[in-house]
């Protein structure tokens, strides 16, 4: 061999030498890998967040891990999801609740693999499986954790599907492992493994969380992996530490994530009701996570990752929770694991509130925690939040910031902050304590209201006060917000949370006739008291002083508006178990009594409630009917719609009664997601008549609600908006798979399911948007034309005191009183359509098919065509309406048409407080007269005069009126009514509210035979 | 081995006709000057080659040239180039493109043996997961092929070729790729302006942690058709097929164009489009200047 030979083999022996080092470089991993090499993923991760220790008196604590067997055990409050067969983890701080698995449905399901599978699953709201935390409550407190679930993007494949749990006791700690891929039922790689491995050590005040992701698949991932706080909008409120954040945050954009995400310590949240607790997380290996974070849901993670395959991630955290109100609690957990995981110095900040009263109330003091902008400003953009607390009843406050830091204190009261911040530095030894000043805040004014009730046949004592600033002008010095959550709710004056418990935004719920006592912020406002539709209104003026208490008593009359033979019901109502609100359950059914609604459907979010409870307690069981149900709220997209470039939800759809059974996952709900309506209609039939026994074929009831609703975060909340069906043009004959209005008529579960027009009622008005409300009756309109005869429904639809009031509005179903009232009966009534909906105005229409009043006639039924002879046949209309509620228009309707528009001899009450003025129109016309000259369905409708009203995007659907009266349809909503205005005092009652009742359908048969659609 | 043994593969791979008309001449074509006016050379172009694309291996698209058929030619030079690889999934609303500039340099030790050392200098990778989009920019892997020609003729060279992975890959958090690869390649060059060009591997791949090692094996074969219907300009046409754990991987047509600047010095454009199988990717291309001599 040549010089030159063995020079070429050196060479190659260095070459061969540095690789082996290289390769033996980087086959030692920074982080311990636990399952990642592992396909399977079946080995025990290690321990999450070792360095981190919770010190407390050990002989007492004690962590365990059980499987729940008695729903008993579930943690107290309004949140809890816990069920029989859902996984515990408890020390003698917390308890954590991990809903239980069951294997993956296929998007092509049959109906019983279907029925099985609803049978099994234990899974909620966004999370495709079980193995997410449901339940989170100190010992003693209340859960208000949704859900927090794993998530690796943005895209439901994305979302972590558990299939496995295993659970361990490795000494004194309790283990609950959970294995699964991503969700296979949307698309997700089963070969991209995860692995949870939840602990909870003795002392722990929450639970440590270590995720690792293996991308066993074929292609490279962008991971962002995290945890998915599902915060439903309304029912907590978070907190992030960081320049400009605290409670504000970028606007979730899921296009641009980048404009969304920041890299903060901390999250923590709380609800803001009365028995609080707060949340808080942080990682256990790196200072800082990566975070976007909006009103419906935060996500709280590693940053955004290229994941190659064969590669994998770890993500380890804790989530704590600490009783009281604010965040301060948890953001002290959160502030000592920091200092034990990273060496952040900290120190505790103690201080005293002094106030004669109202103390441990957030309406009444709380403060808010910031470092002050470099340039010592305040500004919200600049400056630096690190927590919020509030004092409790004896006003004495604590919370943990970090050393040798200025910070300053800003105090909050009635949802604004009040007084000059307080500056100060914190000492800079770690765990020093510093001293705050006692605060001595000026005292807040009060309002000590009383209501009585005066007339014949008042059912109770309890009502309503409302405050509305006397001149427009103050609303902005008296509005309010949680620390600018909410705000654009618009609460003036503000009173309480908007989606807490009473007095809320600026309404007060009083009880019986006991004078009640609160705070409001200094100004003068009308008060009004209100009871409902079938109750006179009253107000006077109040002007609220600083340190003092004014007096309002106001007095409203009971009247007699709806028929004896009627009974008012709200089948659309929501408490503080649907995700999307934390309102309590006794105001929740303090307000049914103070609106006289006498039957409810109780459809929370996807979980079922009964309010016996509050029912008992608030001694209403003989005057308020709960039916149990749900509002089905798909939220994982995962049908594919023609035309749709992405999966689309079906929207939601109520359904009562179903049996309340806390044992069961959801409370008995069933799960309804990856499904269309038909197949959720087969799913809940045998739940919601499995009361009728031998008695009847069904017994309950199947709601549309809102059909052309909007979406939230890419959720359709309207079924007709999903499919994308122009009223205007008629339903198809025919299913066809690429003609989505069609879907209307496939029957998804086979050919003995149902089909997903077979829902029994359509919301036609819900809430108080008139153009929204104009749509949904749209949608109506097309199906009876279509001969798809469905019952039209008016629900509120109401999450809290304010935004949505209770029973505004509502169903009087006829034929039927609080004393005669039968479940049984009462549905049967609400399928066939004998009913009312209204807001105010009472209409009753009636058939004479003869003429003849005094003989055989008919109401609003939608199941019972009437021959009629033309020539002869007349319908009379009866309008009646408390003096407050202003009804200028009857609009009689044939097969979706204005056929008479009545503005003539309706008469007006002079005194909108009064009790005289209730009847305001009775007259007749023949059919002849309205046009009717075939088979044809009449609905007749009162209040304001209709706007008018056009579609400026040629989607069908009406979207602006004019509202101003220029005479051209170009805005969106009423303006606001000024003092003196026809909307004034329902406007105060029922923010945005359009005085409108409609009846049910009188079906004609003029030609004999089978009765036929008008587009038939 | 005997070095005339793989006759009877080359009669398979090429045909009784062509492999038993070269046979009894090639006795004496052995000699390594007959090597150089043999099977691989060309009187104005650098060595024959095959498509010197690779779809990498273990779902990583680009291993440097792991995965690949090398030429079964013997030479010394280098390469200079650029590859580029597309996933398109928009239903799935996923995307990813990965791009390397890629080096490589070859020494020959010998008239039958050579040693190519090529790696993925700067590896840029992006992935389009909904919204969620990351595009790491670091070193790639690094590639260690020894290659022995085993028999040669005067139209036909089969030449084995044992290749390393080696883990220079900077952007994995808990593994270190390391891979071999066994294999050989043929070329077969009936006329100096048309040759066949083909090989099978058998790469095995091992991801390595500190909690274990998970492997993937792939054995792979390519067939390419080259034509150089006038000088400079050469044309190749062929196809790749890959086999895994998960069964039938792809079956890609691939085609290259090559210019000859000089009798060393070469620029080729190369293209492969996997079909069928499971593989998702659609498309892989590479831009290569090189000298070989």
């Amino acid at each position: 061999m040549d010089s030159r030979a063995r020079s070429k083999r050196a060479t190659l022996r260095g070459l061969g030498a540095a690789a082996l080092s290289c390769a033996l470089a980087q086959c030692a991993p920074s982080k311990d890998p636990g399952c990642l090499a592992n396909p399977s993923l079946q080995c025990v991760p290690p321990p999450a967040c070792r360095s981190l220790e919770y010190r407390c008196d050990a002989r007492r604590s004690r962590a365990r891990v059980f499987r729940m067997t008695r729903p008993e055990t579930r943690p107290r409050g309004l949140d809890a999801l816990a069920s029989v067969g859902d996984w515990v983890l408890q020390n003698d701080q917390v308890t954590a609740v991990i809903d239980d698995v069951a294997p993956a449905l296929p998007l092509s399901a049959s109906t019983a693999q279907r029925v099985q599978h609803n049978r099994a699953t234990h899974s909620h709201h966004l999370a495709p499986s079980g193995g997410t935390l449901i339940d989170l409550a100190p010992n003693g407190g209340e859960d208000h954790l949704n859900q927090v679930y794993q998530i690796t993007g943005i895209v439901p494949r994305d979302a972590v599907h558990y299939t496995s749990i295993e659970t361990r006791e490795e000494g004194e700690t309790a283990v609950l492992i959970a294995r699964g891929f991503l969700d296979v039922s949307t698309g997700g790689d089963r070969e991209v493994r995860v692995v949870t491995r939840y602990e909870m050590r003795p002392c722990d005040p929450g639970v440590r969380v270590r995720t690792e992701l293996h991308n066993g698949g074929r292609i490279a991932w962008s991971s962002y992996l995290s945890d998915a706080w599902f915060f439903g909008d309304r029912s907590q409120t978070a907190f992030v530490q960081g320049r400009g954040l605290g409670f504000r945050h970028p606007q979730l954009d899921l296009v641009d994530l980048d404009a969304s995400l920041v890299r903060a310590p901390y999250l923590a949240a709380s609800s803001h009701t009365g028995s609080d607790t707060s949340y808080a997380t942080f990682l256990c290996d790196d200072p800082l996570f990566h975070s976007v974070v909006d009103p419906t849901i935060a996500a709280i993670g590693l940053p955004r990752t290229y994941v190659a395959p064969g590669d994998g991630l770890v993500f380890e955290r804790m989530i704590v929770a600490a009783s009281g109100s604010g965040v301060g609690g948890a953001i002290s957990h959160a502030m000592e694991a920091r200092r034990q995981l990273f060496g952040e110095p900290v120190v505790t900040v103690r201080g005293t509130v002094e106030l004669p009263r109202g103390l441990g109330d957030e309406r009444v003091a709380s403060v808010v925690f910031y470092e002050p902008s470099a340039s010592g400003g305040d500004e919200p953009e600049a400056i630096t939040p690190w927590a919020e607390t509030v004092p409790d009843a004896s006003g004495a406050y604590s919370v943990m910031l970090p050393a040798g830091r200025s910070f300053r204190a800003q105090w909050w009261r009635l949802g604004r902050p009040f007084g000059a911040p307080q500056s100060f530095s914190t000492p800079a030894t770690d765990a020093a304590t510093l001293e705050l000043p006692v605060q001595r805040p000026t005292v807040p004014g009060r309002i000590r209201a009383q209501i009585t009730i005066t007339g014949e046949g008042s059912p109770g004592r309890e009502a309503e006060l409302i405050l509305v600033p006397v001149n427009e002008a103050d609303r902005d010095a008296v509005s309010g917000s949680v620390y600018g959550y909410f705000s654009a709710e618009r609460c003036a004056p503000y009173l309480g949370p908007t989606h807490g418990g009473s007095p809320g935004c600026n309404r007060v719920l009083l009880r019986n006739t006991a004078p009640l006592e609160f705070v409001a912020p200094v100004g003068t406002y009308w008060a009004y008291a209100q009871g409902g539709p079938e109750r006179t209104i009253a107000r006077t003026m109040v002007t609220v002083r600083e340190g003092e208490t004014a007096e309002v008593a106001l007095s409203i009359a009971q009247l007699r508006v709806f028929p004896s033979t009627a009974i008012s019901a709200d089948f659309h109502v929501h408490g503080g178990r649907s995700f999307d609100t934390s309102f309590p359950d006794n105001d929740r059914v303090l307000s049914f009594l103070v609106n006289d609604v006498a039957v409810i459907a109780a459809t929370d979010h996807d979980v079922t409630t009964s309010y016996g409870d509050a029912l008992t307690a608030l001694n209403a069981r003989a005057r308020v009917f709960v039916q149990p149900g749900v509002e089905m709220t798909p939220l994982i997209p995962s049908q594919r719609i023609p035309g749709a470039s992405l999966p689309r939800t079906i929207g939601h759809f109520n359904a009562w009664p179903i049996p309340y059974d806390p044992s069961h996952p959801r409370n008995g709900a069933p799960w309804d997601e990856l499904a269309q309506p038909g197949e959720l209609f087969d799913l809940l039939r045998p739940i919601i008549d499995s009361g009728a026994g031998a008695r009847r074929e069904r017994f309950g009831v199947v709601q549309l609600n809102h059909p052309y609703a909007g979406s939230k975060i890419g959720r359709d909340e309207g079924y007709f908006r999903t499919i994308r069906w122009n009223p205007t043009q008629p339903l198809p004959a025919e299913y066809s798979p690429s003609n989505p209005p069609s879907f209307l008529l496939l029957s998804p579960g086979g050919s003995n399911g149902q089909r997903n027009v077979d829902f029994d009622t359509i919301e036609v008005m819900q809430g108080t948007d008139l153009l929204e409300n104009l749509r949904h009756q749209q949608g109506w309109f097309g199906l009876l034309n279509a001969g798809h005869l469905r019952a039209g429904t008016a629900d509120s639809d109401t999450h809290s005191l304010a935004v949505e009031p209770m029973g505004y509005p509502r169903n009087l179903v006829l034929g039927m009183s609080r004393t005669t009232y039968d479940p049984f009966n009462f549905n049967a009534l609400v399928r066939e359509g004998r009913m009312v909906g209204t807001n105010g105005p009472y209409v009753e229409a009636t058939l004479a098919p003869d003429g003849d009043f005094g003989a055989t006639t008919y109401g609003p039924s939608v199941r019972a065509p009437r021959s009629v002879n033309v020539a002869n046949a007349r319908l009379r209309v009866v309008v009646r309406a408390a003096p407050w509620v202003p009804v200028e228009e009857i609009r009689i309707i044939v097969n979706g048409r204005v056929a008479r528009s009545i503005t003539e001899g309706i008469s007006r009450p002079t005194d909108p407080f009064g009790v005289d003025g209730i009847d305001r129109f009775t007259g007749d016309v023949s059919l002849a007269d309205l046009g009717v000259t075939r088979d044809a369905w009449i609905v007749v409708e009162a209040g304001l005069r209709m706007p008018l009203t056009r579609d400026s995007d040629n989607d069908g659907l009406l979207d602006r009126a004019d509202y101003d009266g220029d005479g051209v349809a170009n805005e969106e909503r009423p303006p606001a009514p000024r003092d003196g205005d026809t909307r004034f005092h329902g406007n105060a009652v029922v923010p945005g509210m359009w005085p409108w009742g409609f009846c049910n359908p009188i079906i004609v048969n003029v030609n004999g035979g089978a009765w036929e659609a008008p587009n038939q | 081995m005997n070095r005339h043994a793989p006759y009877a593969l080359a009669i398979t791979l090429f045909g009784a006709d062509a492999a038993l008309a070269q046979a009894t001449p090639a006795q004496e074509q052995l000699a390594p000057t007959v090597v150089a006016a043999g099977p691989c050379a060309r009187p104005r172009s650098a060595p024959r080659a095959p498509i010197e694309l690779s779809l990498g291996a273990a779902g990583v698209p680009s291993l440097a040239d792991f995965g690949s058929t090398p030429s079964a030619c013997g030479y010394s030079g280098f390469s200079v180039g650029g590859r580029m690889g597309l996933l398109i999934a928009t239903s799935a609303f996923y995307g990813a493109i990965d791009a390397e500039a890629a080096l490589s340099g070859t020494v020959r030790i010998d008239e039958d043996s050579w040693v190519t050392l090529a790696i993925d200098a700067v590896r840029y990778r992006t992935v389009i997961n909904a919204s969620v989009v990351t595009a790491p920019i670091d070193l790639g892997a690094t590639t260690l092929t020894v290659h022995h020609a085993l028999a040669t003729d005067a139209d036909a060279q089969v030449t084995l070729f044992l290749r390393a992975l080696l883990p220079t890959e900077l952007g994995n958090r808990f593994v270190a790729r390391i891979g071999l690869e066994p294999g050989f390649s043929f070329v077969f060059s009936p006329h100096r302006r048309w040759s066949l060009h083909g090989g099978v591997s058998l790469p095995v791949t091992a991801a390595i942690s500190a909690a274990g090692t998970s492997f993937t094996f792939t054995p792979r074969a390519t067939f390419d058709a080259a034509w150089l219907p006038v000088d400079p300009f050469e044309a190749l046409l062929g196809v790749e097929a890959r086999v895994g754990f998960d069964g039938f991987e792809f079956l890609a047509p691939r085609l290259a164009l090559r210019a000859h600047l000089t009798k060393t010095a070469y620029i080729d454009l190369a293209a492969m489009l996997p079909l069928l199988g499971v593989e998702r990717s659609l498309a892989r291309a590479s831009l290569n200047f090189g000298m070989r001599w």
